[in-house]
């Protein structure tokens, strides 16, 4: 009895439940076609509604129990297998339509606003008149200039609030504010990113840089900063081979070298050495656990001192490429260390001839702990120059810079950099009859303090102070700057 | 007198109809989360935006997840009704609804044992036989190949269900442009919660195919993101800035999974018993699996894992990351 009881409940519990699906899920679908046919009342085919009374007639059970045997059961659950599969379907079709709409070339970039004070005349540089701290380049340079030219940095881009007036020269002075303060769009970056397969990424920097003009001329620019392929022949994608015109493997300040990427605001007065980008190839690989060798290797067209510098040579106009290389070292420390070293030797740039040889040579440091970031550089370099190319001179005694980057809390991070320069560049023969044209001799040193007020990813705020000091005997020039710039980025 | 096979046929039956017959209820319910993609406003639009597409994602594998969850969960009552029903002579009296497999733990004691009729203490006994009979012991040993450390592999029960646990959380910590934990095993259903404790921006994202998502940029002081892990598999966790910082978490469908000890044995109780397929991951490796006949005794299961060559993965949009991000 009790096990005619379980049979009938259950049978009718089986019989009712499936038919109220069935209902549910499928109208159309009938679940009862056994030999009674008997059919599910649609009626109570409710969530709420009772179930109906079980059937009584065993000919009715046997029937109800072939109807929701294995067979049926497949029946009942296909509305829902199909409904997954037409899910799917249109998943697929909905990926593809948004991969197709994937644009090829990602866009980027940055709008860098400033507003800059700087002290005296806006330059970096005064003239010994009368070889009256100097006399020993007496007879041997015909102007002799003090300082340096590219201290008053107000921007990223290492432009100078003003270059002053050197007689005998005809230079493009971008900014020329002739120490007055104020508002500057340092410039507006469109960067370029497409990705042609798997392994290999095209990119372009485009600076658009408005300035004024002078004698019925523009003096709006465009500089395009990157143009290079980088492709990445292994699986782990550590290796990385670079063609076109890309950033240099000297010391680390490039990898900061624009507005978005530097903590501060300007840039140190030996990267106008280091930062430039150079047309030709270059190869960087990663190498051992956790990269704890880093080597890049790369051969450019001249060196990398950045364009507004007058080394630059971007297409070359001798035969005797630049080979220049680093070396790092990561080791397993508690915190992310890197020391490097790193060189260039090559044609000297503007010469129409590779007799001359141009180099440079320096050690670098950085590391990370937490929220503090430590970057330190020494570089040394020189150049013959070329008098009957009219092609500078010079002889970097030594230059380097200490920065400490600290963001006190996620929005405020503050910044202090020493550093030095002590150098000499010249154009023209000392030793030829009447001399050279001229001589500029720095030994400069520069204490910077500044904020960062990170708002958002796309809001930064930085001012800067810079202190400009002289020493070894050359008189101390006014020519700190203070400035700032509102990064408004993608 | 009614055949066993029949009660049973009867009983499964009811237990299909009913949840088949709450998922037709719930598909129709428009406002429910699992409501059923009609012709969309995406369609309409001309064409599907990003957040659509990942909407209509999640509710194709919330269909999925619950339909192999139903299908899962019946066939275990079916051959667990079988297996007591053949214990007790082929008798259907007396029977008692078994749990639904894997209800509150891998050994599924948890589970009240839901009677059709009235309990009673024999009733009981019976149904704990019947549990301790259904599972056994899964126990093994991996071969590793160089540079993969056998802590870090874990083995699990890929075809058993546990169902999605609710309101269990890990946490991943961004600190110092390195994911912390790096590695995590969790059930389908975890939340995992992503804090940012460096001062500058992460972008966390995962490519995995079934898992994937993308938390947007945040930094320190930032509310921290969650993403809530639904299927089953390896999900790969990236910077979408930082190109060392990677994470893998391991969703197992159940708790049933262990992992291996510093001599590469394991060992992983109260699996049910039957055929079952275990697999043995470990990131660095490739993935390897077995079929294994679990019996109440227990079973044997060997794996030797090779080494996966490291590749690199990816930014968030299918680049490259290049040569300069770290």
């Amino acid at each position: 009895m009790k096990c005619d009881a379980l049979r009938r409940l259950s049978i009718g519990m089986a019989f009712s439940l499936a038919a109220a699906s069935a209902a549910q899920a499928a109208p159309q679908k009938r679940l009862a076609q056994g030999d009674g046919g008997t059919k599910p009342p649609a009626a109570s085919a409710s969530p709420s509604a009772p179930a109906p009374e079980p059937p009584s007639a065993p000919a009715d059970v046997d029937a109800v129990d072939d109807v929701v045997g294995d067979e049926s059961l497949e029946e009942a659950a296909t509305p829902l297998s199909d409904r997954i599969h037409d899910l799917e379907v249109r998943l697929e079709q909905t990926r593809q339509v948004a991969v197709g709409r994937q644009p090829r070339v990602t866009v980027g970039g940055y709008i860098d606003l400033g507003f800059f004070v700087p002290q005296g005349d806006g330059s970096g540089i005064i003239r010994d008149q009368g070889n009256l701290y100097f006399p020993e380049y007496q007879g041997k340079y015909g102007w002799v200039f003090l300082g340096d030219l590219l201290a008053p940095t107000v921007n990223s881009r290492g432009e100078a609030a003003d270059l002053g007036d050197a007689a005998g020269v005809d230079r493009f002075d971008s900014i020329h504010s002739r120490g007055a303060p104020g508002f500057i769009a340092n410039e507006v970056n469109l960067t370029l990113t497409s990705s042609l397969g798997d392994n290999a990424l095209a990119t372009a920097s485009v600076n658009f840089v408005p300035r004024s003009g002078s004698n019925f001329a523009l003096g709006d620019f465009i500089d395009v900063d990157l143009a290079q392929l980088e492709w990445m022949p292994t699986r782990s994608q550590k290796t990385s081979f670079f063609v076109g015109k890309m950033d240099s493997v000297l010391g680390i300040e490039y990898r900061d070298r624009k507005a978005v990427q530097r903590f501060g605001i300007t840039p140190s007065l030996i990267a106008r050495y280091t930062t430039g980008t150079a047309l030709g190839m270059k190869l960087r690989s990663k190498l051992g656990p956790d990269d704890v060798v880093v080597i890049a290797a790369a051969l450019t067209n001249g060196s990398n001192t950045t364009e507004q510098f007058h080394f630059y040579d971007e297409i070359d106009t001798n035969a005797g490429k630049t080979a220049s290389g680093r070396l790092a070292l990561r080791p397993p420390l508690p915190f992310e260390t890197e020391v490097g070293v790193s060189g260039s030797y090559g044609g000297q740039d503007r010469a129409r001839t590779s007799t001359g040889a141009m180099w440079f040579f320096g050690v670098d440091l950085q590391a990370h702990a937490g929220r503090v970031d430590v970057k330190a550089q020494l570089l040394k370099g020189a150049a013959p120059g070329s008098p009957i190319d009219d092609v500078y001179g010079l002889k970097l005694h030594k230059g380097g810079y200490l920065e400490l980057d600290w963001m006190l809390t996620p929005v405020i991070g503050v910044i202090g950099r020493g550093e030095f320069r002590d150098a000499f560049v010249w154009l023209g023969d000392p030793n030829a009859p009447g001399g050279a044209n001229r001589a500029y001799l720095t030994k400069s040193w520069r204490g910077t303090g500044g904020l960062r007020f990170a708002f958002s990813d796309r809001i930064v705020l930085k001012a800067e102070y810079l202190h400009n000091g002289e020493y070894g005997g050359i008189p101390q020039i006014k020519n700190d700057v203070f400035t700032t710039s509102l990064l408004l980025i993608d | 007198m009614l055949s066993a096979k029949r009660v049973v046929t009867g009983i499964l039956m009811a237990g299909v109809a009913v949840t088949v017959f709450a998922a037709a209820a719930r598909g129709q319910d428009p406002s429910s989360k699992n409501a059923p993609m009609g012709p969309t406003a995406s369609e309409d639009a001309g064409g599907p935006s990003r957040a659509e597409f990942i909407r209509l994602q999640t509710e194709v594998r919330e269909q999925k997840q619950l339909i192999l969850d139903m299908l899962q969960s019946e066939q275990q009552r079916y051959e667990m009704m079988l297996k007591i029903i053949r214990s007790q002579g082929g008798t259907a009296d007396g029977i008692t609804l078994p749990p639904l497999p894997l209800q509150g733990g891998a050994s599924g004691a948890g589970s009240a044992a839901a009677s059709q009729g009235e309990r009673s203490s024999e009733r009981g006994r019976g149904a704990a036989l019947a549990e301790a009979r259904r599972t056994g012991p899964l126990e093994g040993k991996i071969a590793l190949p160089v540079g993969v450390r056998a802590t870090d592999v874990y083995v699990y029960i890929d075809n058993v269900k546990g169902g999605h646990v609710k309101g269990k959380s890990i946490e991943i910590k961004q600190e110092n442009k390195q994911f912390s934990p790096r590695l995590a095993v969790v059930q389908v259903g975890t939340n995992v919660v992503f804090p940012n404790f460096d001062a500058i921006y992460h972008n966390v994202f995962s490519p995995s195919p079934h898992n994937s998502f993308d938390l947007g940029s945040y930094r320190a002081g930032d509310k921290a993101r969650t993403v809530t892990l639904t299927t089953p598999g390896v999900v790969e966790i990236f910077c979408n800035m930082h190109q060392k910082m990677s994470a893998d978490v391991l969703v197992v469908p159940s708790p049933l999974f262990a992992k291996a000890r510093p001599d590469g044995t394991f060992r992983i109780d109260n699996v049910p018993v039957g055929l079952r397929k275990v697999v043995a991951w470990s990131p660095g490796a490739k993935t390897a699996q077995q079929r294994v006949e679990v019996t109440p005794t227990g079973a044997q299961v060997m794996f030797a894992l090779e080494r996966e060559e490291a590749r690199a993965h990816s930014n968030k949009l299918g680049q490259a990351y290049g040569s300069y991000r770290d």
